[in-house]
């Protein structure tokens, strides 16, 4: 916990000390990226916007990692959820509250978690390298779903790229305690439901039978074989619970606040759950605060581009990775303490 | 006055965080002999020779080769200084073949030199010939027998003439003809002037070979004689720190109904490397049925057809209280009554990092007592674990505490407690007391024999003749697949026929 | 006869200036895969090769100073990728998206400094870029590596330091050594594979441009079994699929035309076949992906 920390400030200060490279003054930058995230009730109405698919992401990769898994792919799962609930709410617009939005997030979540079966059936059936074949997934998933989108069901009322809105029964907002709160952001209730999932996640890992076969399969797999519990089947279910858990990005993203499937609104949603699961230290409760964290740096970054004339919102970038570097290498501490020894 | 040792460790110290691996290390090693140090697991045996051998630098004291204090940075300097190890898990790539392997520790060579193999497999050809070491030299070393790896390894030591030569548990992967042509080559390089070290905990082997004897204990030395001035029980004593039961005195009782509960007929399967090949046997309640055989003889075949036949290209047929199980998931073979005590207990048998009390329920975790309504039930979990941990004396007494902070010893008790949790039917022992300490051994001897006069059916696989000989109502010895003789305890073990069956010769 | 032999002719060259790229990072990927390291980094270093070749090719009219840059700059990210995961003992595939993330967070930063813009950088003209030799190039590093790795001592040391770090240790080679030269050495490589998509294939550094090369290097070196030849083989295979998915854009199939995604996308989709181990399957090198202490 302590090494998680002070990895994470590590990057955090080494990433805004790179500011100075471009003439900055670090310490501005910093305050920019605290103003811009927690400035104004408008302000933390965005970030919390920017950390409820953070929270699914994280989950999803924190599950697969529990059962031994390198999720790369919830950036394409979240993508075909997203794509198939947009798909839902364009081709049946008339379905009302408030079963329109809860039959959307059930196809979400059938696909999403479709499309961590094929990572999850490669893997255990034919023993594929489930990174490089989630990261093919990815791609494949946004060829679909630029496809899909501006060509399928464009929206006829724009030049953006993106499609149709999904009708108005799908939407969240006149039902949304959240979106009142913070009037003209994004964010929805949503966020309720990703804390409520985290602890669904925890309990499910951590007090079920099936969560302690899942983190058996992650701890030692040949063990849980000879124990009776099937590896494959496992490793499958893992990535299918990723799938679906990235899948419910679309209800943040669709029903709880654009109604429709822009191309590029995830702002690479499912690579920075990889820093959350790993800042959180694959703890589903731990998960909330991590993904609070980068959607904090996230949002925060975006006004870069506004506030200063060399640093643009790609720094968020910048200070995620150090991070993720930070934290992961736990054997930084170790070697300068034996640098230090051997002077 | 008397020549100066080989090899003398003066007031030698390591502690690896808390642990004392070493502690106050003081013997002698004199030149050209063969010396044996035995000890328990954890005695500091192999610390003690790593020292030696450049893996660890001594806390406190130091090491006299050749009555010069050594200070060795690596393997390499000691390499350099005429010492050369022959490691119990190989320093062989699988995937190379032996010339490149030994090709890789020639001396004096640069980065973009040319590996000339021509004439270093005729060198090595050369000397592999003074000793009769027929080694394949181009195939991969994965292909090759354990036995020829070891050669290969002694072949690497010898190219660089090394003068002291330690063997860490040389004999635990050899068939028994090739632990006599072992010691036969030991003895030839003792009489070329060579001091020979071997690491062991088989007294019986070093009654036989060695020459002088060093006997650890919780990192201390607590003997050190020639080998004229001891005995086995002497040796014993000393290793473990008291007398030991004599398990033959121990009730054997005639269970009344023996009926027959596992049945293999004419067992086929096909794997990469060693197969089995028309296997028949038939296991009683009430017995003890010891498969011997010398590892990878099809010992892992076996096992996986009983556990998990799914994963196996297999033909024949498998009963479990006449139900066929060739089809069955492990899952639902384990809930015929099935247990097993698995053969490599750190990668089968438990989660080491997590607590006792979740290794405790590992395949058990779907039982009503411990499962309900999808939740697990941590009341009954807990007081279950703390009850065996009580029973088997397990230590530290903490539910809590992970599995990977126990000792071996330990650890297998656990195993052992969870398998028998349910009363099985049969149980699948395999190599059941692979690194764990006498006290244990004897201790999960007991429990076998307890089970089998209440009635259970024990498949004991395992390489150790005297283990065997101990438990074993009867004994069927695996050779390449095959079953290729039976012994049975009513007309009396004969150790050499087991022995030499076990090395194909029947 | 010319009206079919052109046709395979123009494929084949295509086929080889796709796979160049790929060729030139799934040989340094070997090398820091055989040594024990996995490279998931592969597509920040190319990049990053991509990224500095270009401006170097821009500001300076030379390719070939541009490439000789490029291989200086992705051997320094290299370095960074080995101090991580081989001193800090970072998480090799967390430490690679890493390195991967701050590659794309990092350019649009220096495309700022250096051109004011987040976007491309401006077009280096026909006569300064290059025109045919790092195909050749590409095919004398495979022909080299081939030789070096089989038949010299250094590239026994990085098999074994793939295959049995305890053994190479043993035999007086500081493993960690071998390691940091070989990842040095593959993002290098990477970079300059990143290099000829800029200064060859293209005109100019865009964000992005990698679309994915440097893991579908890292598929045809599974594909390919982590031997040089074979690798090579599968870069080709991926060159190919990539060449014809630019011919296959808007032909028609029975008056159908073929969404342009679709096609896009079948380079990925043959790698995922690629790695399902339906052409047989691949063992890794055995110490791969384990921190050695």
């Amino acid at each position: 916990m302590k090494k998680t920390l002070a990895g994470f400030f590590l990057g955090l200060i080494f990433a805004l000390s790179l500011t100075l490279f471009a003439g900055e003054n670090p310490l501005y930058i910093a305050s920019i990226l605290f103003k811009s995230a927690f400035g104004s009730r408008y302000d933390l109405g965005l970030t919390l916007f920017y950390t409820t698919p953070l929270v699914f992401c994280g989950l999803s990769v924190a599950v697969a990692f529990h059962a031994g898994l390198f999720n790369i792919g919830a950036e394409g799962q979240l993508t075909m959820a997203t794509l198939a609930a947009t798909a839902l709410g364009v081709a049946l617009p008339s379905l009302s509250f408030p079963f329109a939005p809860l039959l959307a997030l059930m196809v979400a979540l059938l696909v999403g978690a479709l499309w961590g079966f094929i990572a999850g059936w490669l893997k255990a059936v034919r023993g594929s390298h489930e990174v490089v074949v989630t990261i093919m997934l990815n791609f494949i998933a946004a060829g679909i779903a630029s496809w899909f989108v501006l060509h399928v069901m464009p929206n006829p009322n724009s030049q953006n790229p993106e499609s149709a809105l999904v009708g108005s029964g799908y939407m969240l907002k006149d039902y949304d305690p959240i979106a009142r709160f913070f009037p003209d952001t994004p964010v929805s209730m949503a966020l309720i439901v990703a804390i409520m999932t985290a602890i669904g996640v925890w309990v499910l890992l951590w007090k079920t039978t099936f969560g302690f076969e899942l983190r058996t399969v992650g701890y030692n797999p040949d063990a849980a074989n000879r124990a009776g519990i099937s590896e494959k089947n496992i490793k499958i279910i893992a990535l299918c619970l990723a799938g679906a858990l990235a899948g419910f990005v679309s209800l943040s993203e669709v029903m709880g606040s654009s109604g429709q499937f822009k191309i590029g609104f995830s702002a690479d949603y499912g690579f920075v759950g990889i820093a959350v699961a790993l800042l959180a230290r694959n703890h589903p409760i731990g998960v909330i605060f991590a993904a609070f964290l980068m959607g904090a740096l996230h949002k925060g970054a975006s006004d870069l581009d506004l506030e200063t004339t060399t640093i643009t919102r790609d720094f968020s970038k910048i200070i995620q990775s150090l991070i993720i570097l930070g934290v992961t290498s736990h054997g930084l501490w170790s070697w300068s303490n034996r640098r230090r020894k051997d002077k | 006055m008397t020549p100066t040792p080989a090899v003398e460790f003066v007031g030698v110290h390591k502690a690896f965080g808390e642990f004392h691996a070493a502690e106050d290390l003081h013997f002698k090693i004199a030149e050209g002999c063969i010396h044996a140090i035995v000890g328990e697991n954890g005695a500091g045996k192999s610390t003690s020779m790593k020292l030696l051998f450049g893996f660890y630098r001594p806390d406190k004291g130091h090491i006299k080769v050749r009555g010069a204090v050594a200070k060795f940075q690596s393997p390499a300097d000691a390499m350099t200084c005429g010492i050369g190890m022959v490691h119990q898990h190989f320093m062989l790539a699988e995937t190379h073949s032996a010339l490149d392997n030994i090709l890789l520790f020639e001396k004096n060579t640069s980065a973009f030199q040319k590996l000339n193999r021509k004439e270093h497999k005729e060198r090595l050809q050369n000397l592999a010939a003074e000793y009769q070491f027929h080694i394949d030299w181009d195939s991969p070393i994965g292909q090759l027998s354990v036995g020829t790896q070891q050669r290969i390894e002694l072949l690497k030591i010898l190219s660089q003439n090394s003068k002291i030569i330690i063997l860490d548990e040389p004999t635990a992967v050899l068939t028994p003809l090739e632990i006599v042509d072992l010691f036969r080559n030991l003895q030839k390089l003792k009489k070329e002037g060579r001091t020979i070290i071997i690491i062991t905990h088989k007294l019986k082997e070093v009654m036989n070979n060695a020459d002088s004897v060093t006997v650890l204990r919780g990192g201390r030395v607590v003997a050190n004689s020639s080998i004229h001035q001891t005995s086995i029980e002497q040796l014993a004593e000393h290793m473990v720190g008291r007398k030991l039961k004599n398990l033959d005195s121990h009730p054997r009782l005639k269970v009344s109904d023996q009926k027959s509960i596992l049945k293999i007929s004419r067992l086929n399967v096909q794997n990469k490397f060693s197969a089995l090949k028309n296997l028949s046997l038939e296991l009683k309640s009430g017995e003890i049925l010891g498969i011997a055989g010398v590892e990878g003889n099809g010992q892992d075949e076996l096992i996986q057809s009983l556990l998990s036949p799914r994963s196996l290209k297999l033909k024949g047929q498998i009963e479990i209280n006449s139900i066929s199980s060739v089809r069955l998931s492990t899952a639902r073979i384990r809930s015929l009554g099935f247990s097993a005590f698995p053969e490599d207990r750190l990668r089968y048998g438990v989660l080491t990092s997590r607590p006792a009390y979740e290794n405790f329920i590992l395949g058990y975790q779907r039982s009503r007592e411990y499962s309900q309504f999808g939740f697990l039930r941590f009341k009954n979990i807990f007081k279950k674990t703390a009850a065996a941990m009580e029973s088997f004396d397990i230590r530290p007494r903490q539910i809590e505490k992970s599995v990977g902070s126990m000792s071996g010893g330990n650890q297998q008790k656990l195993v052992v407690a969870r398998e028998l949790q349910t009363n099985p039917q049969i149980i699948l022992a395999a190599k059941p007391t692979r690194g764990v300490d006498i006290g244990a051994v004897e201790f999960i001897h007991e429990q076998l024999l307890n089970s089998r006069n209440s009635g259970a059916a024990v498949l004991l696989v395992s390489s150790e003749l005297e283990e065997l000989m101990t438990l074993a109502d009867r004994i069927l010895v695996l050779f390449k697949g095959q079953l290729v003789a039976e012994f049975d305890r009513k007309n009396g073990y004969n150790e050499i026929a087991i022995g030499s069956a076990m090395g194909g010769h029947t | 006869m010319t009206e079919i032999l052109l046709p395979l002719i123009s494929l084949l060259l295509a086929t080889l200036r796709m796979a160049t790229p790929m060729i030139f990072a799934s040989m340094g990927g070997l090398l820091s895969e055989r040594a024990g390291v996995v490279n998931i980094a592969l597509e920040g270093f190319m990049l990053v090769g991509a990224f500095t070749a270009a401006v170097i090719a821009f500001y300076t009219h030379s390719a070939w100073l541009a490439a000789f840059v490029a291989l200086g700059v992705g051997a320094f990210v290299g370095a960074l990728y080995a101090l991580f995961v081989i001193e800090f003992k970072g998480d090799q595939i967390v430490t690679g998206t890493a390195i991967n993330i701050l590659t794309v967070g990092a350019m649009p930063f220096f495309t700022k400094i250096l051109f004011n813009s987040t976007g491309s950088t401006p077009s280096i003209p026909l006569e300064d870029r290059f025109n045919f030799e790092p195909i050749v190039l590409a095919l004398l590093l495979v022909a080299s590596l081939t030789y070096w790795f089989y038949q010299t001592y250094s590239g026994l040391w990085v098999q074994f330091a793939g295959e049995h770090p305890e053994a190479l240790a043993s035999a007086g080679i500081n493993v960690r050594k071998v390691r940091w030269v070989s990842v040095i050495l593959s993002g290098g490589l990477a970079s300059i594979g990143g290099a000829s998509l800029s200064t060859f294939l293209a005109s100019s550094y865009s964000p992005l441009m990698t679309s994915g090369r440097g893991f579908m290097a890292l598929a045809a070196l599974i594909f390919g079994r982590w031997k040089p030849l074979q690798t090579c083989a599968a870069c080709l295979f991926f060159g190919l699929t990539d060449a014809l998915q630019m011919r296959l854009q808007g032909v028609q199939v029975a008056g159908f035309e073929v969404p342009v995604q679709f096609i896009q996308i079948l380079p990925y989709f043959v790698t995922v076949i690629a790695v399902a181990g339906f052409f047989g399957k691949s063992e890794s090198p055995k110490a791969l992906g384990k921190v050695y202490e």
